[in-house]
């Protein structure tokens, strides 16, 4: 799904997909991941994530919807993965599936689906997620980011 | 000596500098001792503190202090002072942990008097003040109003709450208070991150530790502080929590989307920047200051909580105790100050990323108590190692625009600490050190442990040599509360 890489202060991970909208998929469940650990994912499909049926946190799901607006495609996910944060660091929503109602480079609207925990089901306090030096990179019909996390 | 294209020319024992070149509008100076710039070069770090050069209205030098690593946009342990006419406000030279910063306490007490009740004492930490991912306050959630009084009164509202005294504000940076705060300037969402953090220690390497002075390099200075070899000390090294980090993200998406109107480019957006005179420019300082102001009253309470704590473990009373804040020193900031450029005093906007101020005598922004020997500086090392008190020089201000190191500086990444340490050998060792560390999380203590470090003595050998700030005493910690 994603790989850490070493970075001396802070932490940076590195994603790939064939598609941008399957990279900002999996970037997502990366920083879920990162937060809560993915003891609460089940199984997965390139594109879809299930939670466990014995669930241990048995709340009714939620959705927020999110639009957001940006100059290029690496400041959306910058700023995507800036809004999940602080809905998952700030309110313990554990976010495992996303249904995207638009998908441009400079804009996108979607669903994010959550399960709510708990302030001590986080794993990890991750401040910020940082423009450092991100560029979405093609190679061969597959696109890849390295995205940098200030812990 | 060269690092890429770029020579380092050597200044002094442990003063470097890369001249300017390319589209550098100032040379990079950085100070550290010989034998460590092979790992400084392979860091990369070097190369951030170059595109800080690029910046509009930067003067005399990008610097670097000698803990300097790879950070995101400035390097950690960078500094730059900006003119204030030309010159550029970032958010990426502050960091999203705005005013992180640490304290140092003296205490009545001596070795003899706790060596076989540092485990209690840790124990006490752990249970009264609150540490780790998604921690809460000591103290009730705050209303609306009680947190926009944090963020314009700053330490002197945790002692207008019972959270400390008067004194303890002569012995805080900018008295624990930077005036221009203004709450209007503050998200919503950073307001509701804060409300329930003030006294919360945080995770990461923030950390409460309680040690012994173990050396005494300036026998006067020790003496004026009070403290001797053995003398019980505590350390509380934390920010401005949720609260400074959406401030910093709140500002930098502004300015990232802003960036295309301004007539100068950077080499990573994470340097995005508005010039100081800009709305943008001065509302991020507005805010900038409430977060500053934040950190200033979490750690006076969470000092407080400490004091409370070692009382109640120890039995004894505050006056036996003897508890008293040294020193606060703040390094995530950015502040205006008056320094000497070209033979002339200019007002400057001083980014300190990952660096601590070090004013020598005289200068007016500090306390009575300090005005005839300059301002402490905190150098706190990893948890099985030494922390230093040191004193800021003459030499600091016209060298550094008064700046020295904060801490020892990673050397490893976390992912590199995972793979080569694991918890039960570091605890292992710093158990046959004597050293008890609580920690919220293992994973904290392996990400933490001492060996991802730069050795803080040649941190700190390489600032005295240098000139920027002066040995006082040596620490060694005996117990650690780590976020």
């Amino acid at each position: 799904m994603y790989e850490i890489l070493n970075h001396t202060a802070d932490l940076a991970i590195k994603v790939q997909s064939n598609t941008v909208k399957g990279l900002f998929y999996k970037c997502a469940i990366a920083l879920t991941d990162l937060l809560f650990g993915s003891q609460y994912l089940f199984r997965h499909t390139p594109y879809a994530l299930r939670i466990m049926p014995l669930f241990s946190i048995q709340q009714k799901a939620g959705k927020i919807t999110l639009q957001i607006t940006a100059n290029n495609k690496e400041d959306l996910l910058v700023e995507f993965l800036g809004e999940l944060l602080f809905h998952s660091i700030c309110k313990y929503r554990y976010f495992f599936d996303f249904k995207w109602k638009k998908f441009t480079e400079q804009e996108i609207i979607v669903d994010c689906l959550f399960h709510n925990l708990k302030a001590i089901d986080l794993k990890m306090d991750i401040k910020a997620v940082t423009y450092h030096n991100i560029k979405i990179k093609k190679d061969n019909n597959n696109f890849s980011v390295i995205i940098t996390f200030d812990l | 000596m060269r690092y890429k294209e770029y020579e380092i020319k050597r200044i002094s024992d442990a003063i470097w500098e890369i001249p300017r070149s390319k589209e550098m509008r100032v040379p990079v100076r950085f100070y550290a001792l010989e034998k460590m710039i092979a790992q400084i070069i392979s860091d990369d770090a070097l190369q951030q503190s170059i595109n800080v050069a690029y910046l509009p209205g930067i003067q005399k030098y990008s610097l670097a202090m000698p803990d300097i690593h790879y950070g995101y946009g400035f390097p950690i342990g960078g500094v730059a002072a900006m003119d204030v006419d030309n010159g550029v406000i970032s958010p990426g030279g502050v960091g999203y942990d705005i005013n992180c910063g640490v304290r140092f306490c003296r205490t009545n007490l001596f070795y003899d008097d706790i060596k076989d009740k540092i485990k209690d004492i840790v124990l006490g930490f752990y249970q009264n003040v609150p540490s780790g991912v998604g921690s809460h306050g000591a103290i009730k959630k705050l209303s609306q109003k009680q947190e926009d009084e944090v963020m314009i009164k700053g330490a002197r509202w945790a002692i207008e709450n019972g959270y400390g005294n008067d004194s303890d504000l002569d012995a805080t940076e900018n008295y624990g208070e930077m005036k221009e705060a203004n709450p209007d300037k503050v998200s919503h969402r950073a307001k509701d991150r804060g409300l329930n953090q003030v006294g919360t220690l945080g995770s990461g390497n923030h950390f409460l530790e309680i040690g012994i002075v173990d050396k005494v390099y300036n026998e006067e200075l020790a003496d004026y502080f009070k403290l001797r070899n053995n003398s019980v000390i505590v350390i509380v090294h934390s920010g401005s929590r949720g609260f400074g980090y959406q401030i910093c993200d709140d500002y930098l998406k502004i300015m990232v989307r802003k960036q295309n109107e301004y007539d100068f480019t950077i080499p990573d957006r994470q340097l995005a920047c508005a010039p100081i005179h800009t709305q943008i420019g001065k509302d991020y300082f507005l805010a900038m200051c409430c977060a500053a102001n934040y950190a200033w009253a979490n750690r006076q309470v969470l000092m407080n909580l400490a004091q409370r704590s070692l009382c109640k473990t120890l039995s004894i009373s505050h006056n036996s105790l003897g508890f008293k804040l040294i020193y606060d020193v703040s390094h995530n900031i950015a502040k205006f100050e008056k320094h000497n450029v070209n033979g002339k005093d200019k007002m400057l906007c001083l980014h300190r990323k990952g660096a601590t101020r070090s004013f020598g005598p005289g200068r007016e922004e500090l306390a009575p108590e300090f005005q005839k020997i300059g301002q402490p500086v905190i150098v706190p090392g990893d948890m099985g190692t030494h922390s230093y008190l040191m004193i800021g020089t003459d030499f600091a201000m016209n060298e550094t625009f008064g700046s020295c190191c904060h801490g020892a500086g990673r050397v490893k990444s976390r992912k590199q600490a995972i793979r080569e340490y694991n918890f039960g050998s570091i605890k292992s060792e710093l158990d046959k050190q004597g050293i008890i560390v609580f920690a919220a999380q293992k994973r904290t203590l392996v990400e933490e442990n001492p060996e991802v470090y730069k050795n803080v003595s040649d941190v700190v050998q390489a600032v005295h040599i240098s000139g920027i700030a002066k040995k006082i005493v040596r620490t060694r910690p005996l117990g650690v509360l780590k976020g």
